[in-house]
């Protein structure tokens, strides 16, 4: 388990700071010159020199580099160039926006994915499992965004029961939740789908083993052998999936945050790059890759946890 | 979510209330001990017929042999008694479980059943132990399912029965998992699971076939003195007569789903009734006809061969090591000879195949074929001097093309392919060879039975006039009466065209019908080598003789009919 551990900590690593220089070179080598962007184009030579000075672009960019990561491990994520603040702020006040909807929308997910794939793998081939195949299918297929809106029609305009978007903050815990749930159910609804269908797979290819057969012989009754047997071993390409989609719901719910006003890190990412803010795009995104490489190093323990044969 | 909610039920299993006993009902009257009674057992799955008017009886403490080949419906016999047939089954007749009709219960009550009165152990133990629990947890599991007894006192049970199947403490703590264990060592945590709760019944479907000998022999033995301790009555089911002829005390013999014949194995194999028995009997021993062709030119020699596989690293700076899978193996097949090469599985039979075939690089020694030396490699040229047949009738070829592409294949190594019309007539002619129709060419593989398509496996290898071909375990899948055929038409084959046979084979039996002389390989080295039916009358290496020892024989041979 041990050697296990080690040799992903040691993956985890190489793999982060491959991504580090690879954001910082795909930043470096896109045109726009943010000194130009501040100032506008009809700033004095001499002004914008001063200001890349100011800003480190005139050092080589292997300081540049260096200084960045530098800053990075100390918690000095450089300063936005359009809000002058420093962006190790910006991301704070956002993250605390897009972390909870991230899991709110990954637990309901979970909550509705887990059952519906179990139901309709039990019932393989019948009325229930083509009913929910159908189902999925469409919940893969409908945008989103669309999706928002609807639930925003109903449930706030229509029913009234949800604001309609914003964010009040963590001041009132019960406002915040009632804030992220439309946008939550809105995200869910996709990835549920897809999980959903991930796990009645998984389940049947699971049911078709020679020791559930063998749990059968020994007096197990169906659900037993279900619960006891099948779900376990079904849930390493369930695991696969849940850390994809919070990867990719941490950072890709911004079409979902434009349409409730929510001032999340997928819009932050957005305006930095609609405002040549290099700055604050280069320091979010490695925050984001760091997310996804930490939550794949957990599914990877999962594994271990799951599955004895990986722990030696 | 209904089958969720069940599980309570199994959960509160020693709580449920047994069904009563069916007392006014008319049962057939018994043997002394019967303890297991199918009557008339009548079978279909949706439309299909499976099983006709079967009947048999098990008596305590004695073993019940079924035989049959594929499809003859022994194993959907045994899981009609388990009570796990698939949904579409639908079954009449009587299954009576000391003097219980258990056929009309409800799966409720037929879980009580499985696993406490009737259990059961199947054929391929490397997958039939779920992976991700510890071996102690599973047996244990049992033990929970039917009794009251605490999570301490199981794990206790579950200790004593791994004990008695020969799993001591020190060696297999409870907390080992599957995959720590070999094949033969897994069969035996199958047969803990299912003799824990000591039930009156207990069926073993093919418990050795995926086992090799010295193992099958081992578990076998081990079968058989449960029996004799516990008194419970054993159905084993099996393909292999001899295995039946040495443990078991009754026989019943089966074909498309009826009993052809049935009692004691004595007056079974000495009577021979039914006319299926005697084919039976006769395929099993069967001897093909050889006539010699040999020439003394050698065909293929191998000198010193070393292979060698690079083991995972321990940890990322360790030093890279090896696994010696073939170690200095030295021989020579000559023209027309049949040559033998026996072991268990991991001996590096296998592998040697393969080196040979110029499918894996040498460390090594040198291969020599018709004369040139191949060891780096074949040219296509060389290469036409080989061919191969492996296993897997049902593996070995690519379902979307027609037989005619897939016997072609192998003349892309020509240097100058025949054109359509004579690659269509030598196609025509190989499959003639191995008795198919020229026909057979426009049809897809899946139109095949197992053994058609092993004869077109062998009209591929054929087509280019070989001088070796390599049958690797290319018999074994087959049921006996078709290995049978495919063994005579071998013979038939090495007589016409001289062709050379390195046979690999983990069944001595058929080594010994079909070979001259033998290598007997084990832990990557040739223990043994000689001619065939000096080996076998009087092996000399101690391996050799604990093969032969382990491999279950037929009595009587000179009663049956074979040639």
């Amino acid at each position: 388990m041990l050697r296990y551990l080690l040799i992903r900590l040691v993956s985890l690593t190489a793999t982060l700071i491959a991504a580090s220089v690879v954001i910082f070179l795909v930043m470096a080598v896109i045109p726009g010159n943010p000194a130009v962007l501040i100032l506008g184009i009809n700033a004095q030579e001499d002004t914008l020199a001063a200001l890349r000075a100011e800003l480190g672009l005139n050092r080589t960019l292997p300081e540049q580099y260096l200084a960045w990561i530098g800053g990075l491990v100390q918690g000095d994520f450089g300063t936005s160039y359009t809000y002058k603040v420093p962006v190790a702020e910006l991301i704070l006040d956002r993250i605390w926006i897009s972390l909870p909807l991230t899991l709110y929308a990954l637990a309901l997910s979970t909550a509705i994915a887990f059952p519906v794939g179990i139901i309709a793998a039990t019932a393989r081939g019948g009325v229930l499992d083509f009913g929910i195949m159908g189902a999925t299918q469409l919940g893969i297929a409908i945008p989103n965004f669309w999706f928002a809106m609807m639930l925003v029609f109903v449930f706030a305009v229509t029913l009234g029961w949800f604001g309609a978007g914003g964010f009040p903050g963590w001041d009132d815990p019960l406002a915040a939740i009632k804030a992220l749930t439309l946008p939550a159910i809105a995200l869910a609804l996709p990835q549920a789908s897809i999980l959903a269908r991930v796990m009645r797979s998984a389940l049947l290819e699971t049911l078709d083993e020679d020791y559930i057969r063998t749990a059968r012989a020994k007096g197990l009754s169906r659900g037993g052998m279900l619960w006891r047997h099948a779900l376990r071993n079904a849930m390493i390409p369930v695991l696969t999936i849940l850390g994809l989609q919070f990867s990719f719901l941490l950072a890709g719910a911004i079409i979902i945050e434009n349409v409730f006003f929510l001032p999340g890190l997928g819009r932050l990412v957005f305006q930095g790059i609609t405002q040549r803010d290099l700055i604050v795009v280069q320091s979010t995104v490695m925050l984001l890759v760091f997310a996804v490489i930490v939550v794949t190093f957990l599914v990877d323990l999962a594994y271990a946890l799951v599955d004895p044969r990986l722990r030696r | 979510m209904k089958g969720l909610e069940k599980q309570s039920g199994a959960r509160s299993g020693p709580d449920r209330a047994r069904p009563a006993p069916q007392g006014g009902r008319d049962t057939p009257t018994l043997g002394p001990g019967a303890i297991l009674s199918v009557r008339n057992l009548t079978l279909r799955i949706a439309a299909t017929p499976i099983l006709d008017d079967v009947s048999v009886d098990l008596n305590a403490g004695e073993v019940l042999g079924i035989v049959g080949e594929s499809g003859s419906g022994k194993s959907m016999t045994a899981l009609a008694i388990m009570g796990l047939l698939p949904k579409q089954a639908h079954a009449s007749g009587q299954i009576m479980l000391e003097g219980r009709d258990i056929l009309p219960l409800p799966d409720r009550a037929k879980q009580a059943i499985r696993g406490q009165e009737i259990a059961m152990i199947f054929q391929e133990p490397m997958t039939a132990l779920n992976p991700l629990h510890s071996i102690g947890d599973q047996v244990a599991e049992t033990v929970r399912l039917h009794t009251r007894a605490s999570r301490a006192e199981a794990r206790a049970r579950a200790r004593d029965v791994l004990d008695r199947v020969g799993l001591s403490g020190p060696r297999f703590p409870l907390t080992k998992y599957p995959h720590e264990l070999s094949g033969g060592q897994r069969q035996r945590v199958l047969i803990a699971m299912a003799i824990a709760l000591r039930p009156k019944v207990l069926i073993a479907d093919e418990p050795t076939t995926a086992l090799d000998v010295t193992t099958q022999a081992e578990v076998l033995s081990l079968l058989t003195r449960l029996v004799e301790e516990d008194g419970m009555g054993l159905i084993l089911i099996t393909h292999d007569l001899a295995v039946v002829a040495n443990i078991a005390q009754h026989i019943a013999i089966m074909e498309q789903g009826r009993i052809v014949e049935a009692g004691k194995v004595d007056t079974v194999f000495a009577r021979q009734d039914h006319p299926y028995t005697r084919k039976l009997f006769a395929a099993s021993a069967h001897q093909p006809d050889r006539t010699m062709a040999r020439g003394d030119t050698p065909v293929l020699e191998v000198r010193d061969l070393v292979r060698d596989y690079a083991l995972p690293r321990k940890h990322l700076f360790a030093k890279q090591e090896h696994f010696r899978a073939v170690n200095g193996v030295s021989f020579t097949l000559r023209q027309g000879e049949n040559l033998g090469l026996v072991g268990e599985s991991g001996c590096g039979k296998s592998t040697l195949a393969r080196a040979i075939l110029g499918l894996e690089p040498v460390q090594g020694g040198d291969i020599h074929l018709n004369g040139a030396r191949v060891t780096d490699g074949m040219t296509f040229a060389q290469r036409r001097g080989i061919g191969v047949v492996f296993q897997d009738p049902y593996g070995s070829f690519n379902p979307r093309h027609k037989v005619g592409r897939l016997v072609a294949e192998p003349f892309h190594l020509l240097d100058d392919p025949p054109g359509r019309a004579e690659r269509r007539e030598r196609v025509a002619d190989a499959l003639r060879d191995v008795g198919l129709h020229a026909d057979d060419m426009d049809k897809y593989i899946h139109a095949f039975s197992g053994g058609q398509r092993q004869r077109i496996a062998i009209a591929r290898a054929l087509v280019i006039r070989p001088s070796v071909i390599v049958l690797d375990e290319a018999v074994s899948a087959l049921d006996v009466s078709i290995r049978a055929q495919i063994l005579d038409l071998l013979a038939e084959l090495s007589a016409i065209h001289t062709l050379s046979y390195l046979f690999i084979s983990h069944d001595l039996s058929v080594v010994r019908a079909i070979t001259d002389r033998v290598l007997v390989m084990k832990d990557g080295e040739i223990v043994e080598e000689g001619a065939t039916e000096r080996l076998f009358t009087s092996p000399e290496h101690r391996y050799t003789r604990t093969l032969l020892a382990a491999s279950p024989r037929l009595p009587d041979r000179g009663q049956t009919d074979a040639p």
